[in-house]
């Protein structure tokens, strides 16, 4: 045989597969993660630790600075703010991972579709999510909420309802450039139908980039319920999620209470950050020149 | 004319290019590649060397070195004289100066080479400008100047169009205008051709040796086709992983090499019979009458009206069972229209195509899938046409799925190992990923999924095209070898005339959208009828310099009866 | 394809999308309590009022029917009546409409002034010290909430530092807005940052590309300079995918506008639509949504058509 070629010898599978290896090189990536892990520790075993009354008001004691006894101090009712920070960071939390969970569902799989079918099937469908994308989401949430007020997990339907038309082009152009890889061509040649395609070529393929948007989608998610909430229309008293604690935010700043605020909005800031980080390093550790 | 121009030996030359103890070395995630060591080379003013490898061998880093345009995470060492200053200890200024005016590149890839917002005189002035004190309008001036000067009609007019109004061809030419402007001493050239049709690189090829010997500039010439190292080079440099193994004039390497690795290489080349009486080998024995492909008018229109465009225009193909037929044509022919006609992905505006005797397009359910079942396909690029999230015995299990979902997971594995011993790779590597695997050997498991039914009918389309020579020759030995084993007929489809006549019985040649000849591959290849099918065997090289020279002389003669420049 | 093929198709999509719009608002119109017989009487309309309304406006009609006696009355400019403040929504609007703008304007024009030579220069000098304060300052600026950002300004600028008022000026007229700039400068500033965030992102995103393209090569071997490759070459070609960003943009920025002009009582359009929310006070609520979203339309493809000036390519043929 004239071949030049060799079999590549069985290499030894590396510690880690190369994605992670490259995940772990980002620092901010990395950063993130703990920023995540502390905080759901933070919000959701903290009370163990810490207890605090949230319902119960306590008029003697209100807007008291930061002490020993009320490490954040109080707010304009009498509630500690770092129990109210936790208790307020599983709602934030909690609802915006959902609600960004919930659009990077409905929006893979519209995108999917679109991008799959193609011709005006697409071209219709791509219109309504930009007829979707031209109203604010701020402005829908607002006139909803002027018709109703939403439970909890009617909040994490409406904003995830209201979210997924980012997702949906995102997915819809990985899908174009899926469905023209030689490699589907070829199952379909073979006589392959659309489910064996989508199924077994596509959706794989597609995963990274389904990650990397449901990681920016939470990210998302977590800032307008913070937005939600902050006018008002979000989770109603007694609960109260991070963005309701800065509702109040300007007359603390009259009354120079900056421990009503500080601490929410840094929480908002920290947690979105976080996770809009992770999903920046996951983007580049799945970096498709490597396929 | 015909004979190369011999370089002056007068001790007072200085060489263009003189590379000595030149050592690169890159570091990735994987850790550190040495992708040349210890390679020394030199160009003559006026001089043509062909520095000829595979990929992988590092022939392209070194043209990137000469002119320190390595990517960042490349560490370089030695000496590169240019002209007789050190490119590679020059700073930021020195730099700048050097390149454009002592040397020069002209890179691969014409498509991506040129700015797409900026309009190609522009490009061609700025060049001027880096290097001379020039006002726009004289810099505008010189630049159609240069544009007529490498050929580009109506210059004035080029000048003015963006890259992509441009043909490729056309591109190349602009991109070589960039590079000559300000007559350099050196000019390095990273296979300007391989993306061309074979046509438009045997122009540009003339036109690049006008230019060397016209201007006394030295050439650097960086290919890895042997047909043309004999037709532009005085010199051959072969590279292989990181060094130079065999080196002297292009005569002695091509036509006596020495060196094991230059044997085998040039062992491996398809070479295109232009004499008559060297018939290939023609395989297999019809068994039946049906024909496993017959296509009648085939016509497939896009767009309509005044804008329609014919990318297959009234195309009649005929494959008889167990016979190879090859379509042959350039760019913009048709062929890959045609090919996805003949595997029911696209359906003809017009005309009639029968598959194994029925029509893809009309049948449905049962018949459609005992169809699509005899039918393998093997495509042109390695890395695409395998799911890289699959295993390789998953990919070539994958028809079985499809069409024999009763079989149990033994009988799967039994076949799938059996093809896999028919394509020669080893059974254990049913687990690997397509990814750990090389190009050629990817093709094999591509064409392990393509039989392992059984088909009656193979399209290759481009099968080797990827691949390097030494790897393409073991690949087409192959497609043969299983031919005669397993009786399939075969649409082989390809722009190179040597391969396709190598491997096909029948051939088709096409031309935007039409046929316009075919028959028989040895008495078609060696007695063309038409002019365009006489200028297209005339535009190949071939790996033998004295031949080529006369084949050269031949080839200009029939190009003066056509004028259009591609 | 020509391009007068590809403006019309453009137009013909634009139309579409804009008759989805339509159909998302007469949905919302549908599902407000009371009905939209509420939205043109008012909240005090009684019941007979409301069903003799019905049907005079033939509400009892089907509802494609009243979905095109909708539209009819958008064509002409009828966007109902406010609740609370008297007046028709348009006139509403149109009082409201240019103060946004000029802020939103402001905002936008000063992001993107600083986004793209930040981006840039990110890219030239990637992953060394200054690339990473960017990308961390992006980070921070991306992820903070607009209104805590406001807040965060008011507190420093404003209680802290007496630099600049807390409350933008008020007033009628546009001229009135513009006479005291100083009011303006928060708000501006406020509305600026997410945008220079996302902005500077993408244009580092693109000249990265850019870089390594290989046209970047090929003038390198010709011995042009950095410095001009970066602003002859790369910019221009960077530019493409930010200003097709910008048009669907708009939306966000309008949504920003909302917090914004809460925050500083600004009376632009969004503390109309806030206070209209405050006030349940529908017929103001959609009419905002509508020209915001057509806004949007035209954001689009003012942007694409931008594009096909900036990119000569677009013109041939585009899946």
């Amino acid at each position: 045989m004239t071949s030049l070629e060799t079999v590549p010898p069985v290499v030894k599978a590396p510690a880690l597969p190369l994605t992670l290896r490259r995940f772990l090189r980002n620092r901010l990536a990395v950063a993130g993660v703990v920023v995540v892990v502390f905080f759901v520790l933070f919000t959701f075993v903290g009370p163990l630790f810490y207890h605090t009354d949230q319902t119960v008001t306590d008029l003697l004691h209100i807007n008291l600075k930061p002490s020993g006894h009320h490490l954040l101090g109080t707010d304009a009712v009498g509630h500690d703010e770092l129990g109210r920070l936790m208790y307020g960071g599983r709602i934030s939390m909690l609802v915006g991972l959902a609600a960004g969970l919930l659009a990077t569902l409905i929006g893979t799989l519209w995108g999917a579709a679109a991008g799959y079918m193609g011709g005006w099937v697409d071209a219709l469908m791509m219109r309504v999510v930009d007829a979707g994308i031209a109203i604010p989401a701020l402005f829908i949430l607002l006139v909803i909420s002027a018709i109703t007020t939403p439970t909890t997990l009617g909040l994490i339907i409406i904003l995830g309802c209201v979210s997924w038309l980012v997702p949906s082009r995102l997915v819809r152009a990985e899908t174009l450039t899926l469905r023209s890889r030689d490699y589907v061509a070829t199952l379909r040649a073979l006589g392959g139908g659309h489910t064996r395609a989508i199924v077994r070529h596509i959706i794989p393929n597609a995963v990274s980039t389904i990650v990397v948007a449901a990681t920016f989608q939470v990210a998302d998610a977590i800032l307008l319920v913070a937005y939600v909430s902050y006018l008002g229309l979000g989770v109603q008293p007694p609960q109260t999620d991070w963005g309701g604690m800065l509702t109040a935010g300007l007359d603390a700043v009259y009354s120079n209470r900056w421990w009503l605020i500080a601490p929410p909005g840094l929480a908002i800031v920290l947690v979105v950050c976080a996770f809009n980080a992770i999903g920046d390093g996951l983007r580049d550790s799945f970096d498709i020149r490597g396929r | 004319m015909t004979q190369p121009l011999v370089p002056s030996r007068a001790a007072t030359d200085v060489p263009a290019l003189a590379v000595s103890g030149l050592r690169v070395t890159f570091s990735t995630e994987t850790g550190d590649v040495e992708a040349v060591r210890d390679v020394a080379i030199s160009v003559q003013p006026g001089e043509t060397v062909a520095l000829v490898g595979e990929s992988g061998s590092g022939k392209s880093t070194v043209a990137l070195a000469a002119l320190r345009l390595l990517p960042g995470n490349a560490r370089l060492s030695g000496q590169v004289l240019v002209d007789g200053q050190d490119i590679a200890a020059a700073g930021g200024r020195a730099l700048r100066e050097l390149r454009g005016e002592s040397v020069s590149m002209v890179f691969q890839e014409p498509a991506t080479a040129l700015d797409p917002l900026m309009r190609v005189g522009h490009q061609i002035a700025e060049v001027l400008r880096n290097h001379g004190d020039l006002g726009r309008s004289e810099a505008w001036t010189r630049a159609v100047d240069l544009l007529g000067r490498v050929g580009i009609p109506d210059p004035a007019q080029r000048a003015r169009a963006f890259p992509h109004q441009l043909s490729g061809g056309q591109r190349q030419r602009v991109v070589i205008a960039m590079a000559v402007a300000n007559d350099p001493k050196m000019l390095i050239a990273d296979e300007p051709t391989t993306a061309l049709d074979v046509t438009v690189q045997a122009d540009i090829l003339d036109m690049l040796r006008g230019l060397a010997r016209e201007r006394r500039m030295g050439l650097l010439l960086v290919t890895h086709n042997m047909g043309v190292v004999a037709d532009t080079a005085d010199r051959v440099a072969v590279m292989y992983q990181g060094e130079i193994v065999e080196e002297g004039e292009v005569e002695q390497v091509l036509l006596h090499p020495r060196h094991e690795y230059s044997q085998r290489l040039l062992a491996a080349v398809p070479r295109l019979q232009v004499a008559e009486g060297q018939e290939p080998s023609t395989t297999g024995a019809a068994t039946s009458t049906v024909p496993a492909v017959l296509a009648e008018d085939l016509t497939v229109t896009y767009g309509r009206g005044a804008t329609a465009v014919h990318a297959v225009d009234g195309v009649s193909l005929r494959i008889e069972p167990g016979r190879t037929v090859g379509l042959v044509g350039e760019s913009g022919s048709g062929k890959s229209t045609v090919t996805k006609v003949v595997l029911g992905l696209l359906p003809p505006t017009q005309g009639t195509i029968q598959v194994l005797g029925s029509d893809p397009f009309r049948i449905h359910g049962r018949a459609r899938r005992a169809l699509r079942r005899g039918v393998g396909v093997v495509m042109q690029d390695p890395s695409a046409s395998l799911d890289p999230r699959m295993t390789v015995g998953d990919c070539i299990a994958e028809p079985i799925l499809v069409h024999e979902r009763r079989r149990s997971r033994r009988e799967r594995d039994a076949k799938v190992g059996a093809i896999l011993d028919a394509v020669h790779l080893s059974r254990g590597l049913v687990q690997r990923s397509p990814r750990e695997l090389s190009g050629g050997q990817r093709q094999r498991v591509s064409l392990a999924r393509a039989l392992v039914l059984g088909p009656q009918l193979l399209v290759a389309d481009e099968p080797t095209s990827a691949l390097d020579v030494s790897v393409q020759r073991s690949v087409l030995d192959l497609i043969q070898e299983l031919q005669t084993e397993l009786g399939f007929a075969c649409l082989f489809v390809s722009h190179d005339l040597a391969v396709v006549q190598e491997v096909s019985d029948t051939v088709y040649v096409m031309r935007e959208g039409r046929v316009v000849e075919h028959g028989p591959t040895a008495g078609t290849l060696s007695h063309p009828e038409t002019g365009y099918t006489r200028r297209l065997l005339a535009a190949v090289p071939v790996p033998d310099p004295q031949l080529q020279r006369e084949r050269r002389t031949a080839w200009r003669e029939l190009k003066t009866k056509d004028d259009t420049v591609a | 394809m020509p391009v007068a093929l590809y403006l019309i198709r453009r137009l013909a999509q634009s139309v579409i999308v804009v008759f989805f719009v339509t159909i998302i608002v007469f949905g919302l119109l549908h599902a407000l309590p009371g009905g939209p017989a509420r939205g043109i009487l008012g909240v005090q309309a009684t019941p007979q009022q409301i069903a003799h309304f019905n049907h005079q406006q033939g509400l009892d009609r089907p509802l494609p029917v009243q979905y095109w006696k909708f539209l009819i009355r958008l064509l002409h400019g009828n966007l109902g009546t406010s609740y609370t403040l008297n007046e028709s929504v348009s006139t509403l609007i149109l009082q409201r409409l240019p103060k946004t703008l000029v802020l939103t304007g402001c905002s936008t024009l000063l992001a993107l002034l600083l986004a793209v030579p930040i981006g840039m220069w990110q890219a030239v000098r990637r992953n060394r010290p200054v690339d990473y304060t960017f990308t961390l300052l992006s980070l921070v600026f991306y992820s903070t909430p607009v209104f805590f950002f406001g807040i965060v300004l008011i507190a420093v600028f404003s209680q802290e530092l007496p630099w600049f008022p807390s409350e933008a000026p008020s007033g009628d007229t546009l001229g009135q807005v513009l006479s005291q700039p100083s009011g303006l400068v928060l708000p501006i500033i406020c509305g600026a940052a997410a945008t220079l965030a996302v902005f500077s992102r993408y244009m580092r995103a693109a000249t990265l590309d850019n870089l390594g393209e290989d046209y970047v090569r090929t003038a390198r071997a010709g011995g042009t300079s950095e410095l001009r490759i970066l602003l002859r070459h790369v910019l221009r070609n960077s530019l493409t995918p930010i200003v097709a960003m910008l048009g669907y943009y708009v939306p966000v920025i309008f949504g920003g506008s909302l917090v914004v002009e809460q925050l500083f009582n600004y009376p632009g359009m969004g503390l109309l639509f806030w206070n209209a929310a405050q006030s349940s006070d529908y017929p103001v609520l959609l009419g905002c949504v509508l020209v915001i979203a057509i806004a949007t339309v035209i954001g689009t493809f003012i942007a694409d058509v931008l594009q096909l000036v900036i990119d000569p390519r677009v013109k041939v043929g585009r899946s």
